[in-house]
């Protein structure tokens, strides 16, 4: 089994809904974001127009923050999620530099979304999750995965640009719509090999 | 008098960068000017800094000793001393840099070898016990044991030295950083900066046999190449005001050594101001690198044509903390051979 995520380029927005769905199952510190949304133009004016690409961790199957991972923190399981084991964590940061996709973060330190007022409850519930001086990172939402559901971005998507599945299921919905629309990952000839899929259908 | 001035100075500026450590270690690395788009800042280039000089005095140190050269066997010792205080400081800023400094010790136990950082982590040990044992006067001119240290020495240094150049791999779009003189470039400038720490070592005792202006004339020649090499090759794409600074720099030293050669090595400025140059070089230079590599989005265009690029200057803490550890390596080397000189009963 292998998880894998298309997103269907045609069909985003940029809404950035994604971006809040994770902020907020993850209840990631301010300033932190597992999942982002890119906006770039094509074209000029007067046909000039504004797309956007979802960018999140690519799950690689030959990730480059794996390797160069000293301590051997980060760790990739057999259904093809990379993860980081935070007390093996030292902060050095070579992940984040290796990283081809901007997909790391290195916890600076833990914001609060209100800065000058106290936490909320939500913030202190989710933020004794981080800690300073480590790397975080987006985990596919493993602790939906493992209840049967699926990443929170996927299911909040209002435009349902993202699918989710098994990739070496062929009938899985991933691998027809990756057949069927020629889906390619990003940057794949840095032959990181990614799980996210990225279609235009 | 002025010796002991200069060793006051440095403990001074220590203390002073001791105090600002153990500020860093309260509230994070928020005391620096690092952040999301550059994650490497002064103290990595002042690790690769001092581990590059380190290096280039331990290849000097175990070439010497593998050649039986005894002229220089007196600035041998007093290579691996300082030596010896690089990689101490250097590993001092790398722990400053951390995110979690008490940790580090957690790349013994990770055992990832395919991580350059595990690589460098365990050459940088294995150059330091290599330095220690040639402190402790068991390495003598001759013998099998001297033949085997020199090469290990060699190994490790050059192995780390090389593997400076894998961290940044993944930044293929960093223009003129990303040619294949890259390897070339790096070893040339540990050689080159570690050389002139010696040759200002040879000047300031005396030791002034061996015409080593003559050496760093050729490894000036060797570190100017690659550099131009790789100007001239990324020319169409970010050939900038720094990489010119640099060059003419190089060319600048290169000059001094020439003219040095023409008349005649018994002039002690002309080389003592070209070493003193070649290590402000060689600092560029590593501030050059974090930079070309960081500068740019790690996305490629148009991805990130609307992402923020913000600069990086260097906080008081940071450039405090640096200072600190360079002038570290002066007292350190100062008490190692002090150290040396008791335990040998002189």
């Amino acid at each position: 089994m292998r998880h894998a995520m298309v997103i269907d380029l045609s069909r985003c927005v940029g809404c950035g809904t994604c971006t809040v769905a994770c902020r907020a199952e993850h209840g990631t510190p301010a300033g932190v974001s597992y999942n982002k949304v890119k906006k770039y133009e094509v074209g000029k004016y007067p046909t000039a127009k504004i797309k956007f690409l979802p960018i999140l961790c690519m799950h690689c199957q030959d990730p480059a923050c794996l390797k160069v991972c000293p301590t051997g923190a980060t760790y990739k399981r057999e259904d093809g999620i990379v993860l980081i084991d935070h007390d093996k964590c030292i902060g050095c940061r070579a992940c984040v530099v290796a990283c081809p996709y901007e997909s790391r973060q290195f916890l600076w330190d833990i914001r609060n979304y209100y800065p000058g007022h106290v936490p909320t409850p939500y913030e202190v519930l989710k933020q004794k999750d981080f800690e300073k001086g480590t790397v975080v990172k987006c985990n596919f939402c493993l602790q939906r995965l493992e209840e049967g559901q699926l990443p929170a971005c996927v299911v909040a998507c209002p435009a349902q640009a993202r699918y989710f599945g098994d990739l070496d299921d062929p009938e899985s919905e991933v691998s027809r719509l990756i057949a069927d629309y020629r889906g390619t990952p990003f940057r794949e000839e840095l032959g990181t090999q990614p799980s996210i899929y990225y279609v235009k259908g | 008098m002025l010796y002991w001035i200069l060793i006051a100075v440095t403990v001074l500026l220590s203390v002073i960068a001791g105090l600002v450590f153990l500020k860093q270690l309260r509230w994070g690395l928020t005391t620096t000017a690092l952040h999301d788009t550059f994650n490497w800042g002064l103290y990595i280039q002042g690790f690769f800094y001092l581990s590059a000089l380190a290096g280039g005095i331990l290849v000097f140190v175990s070439a010497a000793t593998l050649f039986k050269i005894e002229a220089v066997r007196s600035l041998a010792e007093i290579g691996a001393a300082v030596s010896l205080s690089c990689l101490i400081c250097a590993a001092g800023l790398l722990g400053a840099d951390l995110g979690k400094p008490f940790r580090a010790l957690k790349i013994v136990t990770g055992k990832n070898l395919a991580s350059p950082l595990t690589w460098d982590f365990f050459m940088l040990s294995l150059c330091g016990v290599l330095n220690v044992i040639f402190l402790t006067g068991v390495i003598h001119n001759g013998g099998l044991v001297t033949t085997i240290w020199s090469i290990l020495c060699l190994i490790a240094a050059l192995a780390y030295v090389m593997i400076h150049t894998l961290f940044f791999l993944s930044r293929v779009g960093a223009g003129f950083r990303s040619q294949p003189f890259l390897g070339l470039d790096t070893l040339a400038q540990s050689l080159w900066g570690g050389m002139a720490l010696v040759n200002l070592i040879a000047l300031a005792t005396g030791m002034k046999e061996s015409n080593l202006a003559g050496i760093l004339l050729i490894l000036t020649i060797l570190a100017l190449i690659p550099i131009t090499g790789s100007y001239i090759a990324s020319l169409t794409s970010t050939g900038s005001e720094v990489d010119r600074k640099i060059i003419f720099l190089d060319t600048f030293i290169l000059l001094i050594l020439i003219v040095t050669q023409i008349i005649g090595p018994r002039n002690t400025f002309l080389p003592a101001l070209a070493s003193v140059l070649i290590l402000v070089a060689v600092f560029m230079e590593k501030s050059h690198v974090m930079r070309q590599y960081q500068m740019n989005p790690t996305v490629p265009f148009p991805y990130s044509q609307f992402d923020e690029k913000p600069a990086y200057k260097p906080t008081a803490a940071e450039w405090m903390l640096v200072l600190g550890g360079l002038a570290a390596c002066v007292w350190l080397s100062s008490g190692i051979i002090y150290l040396k000189t008791l335990m040998a009963g002189g």
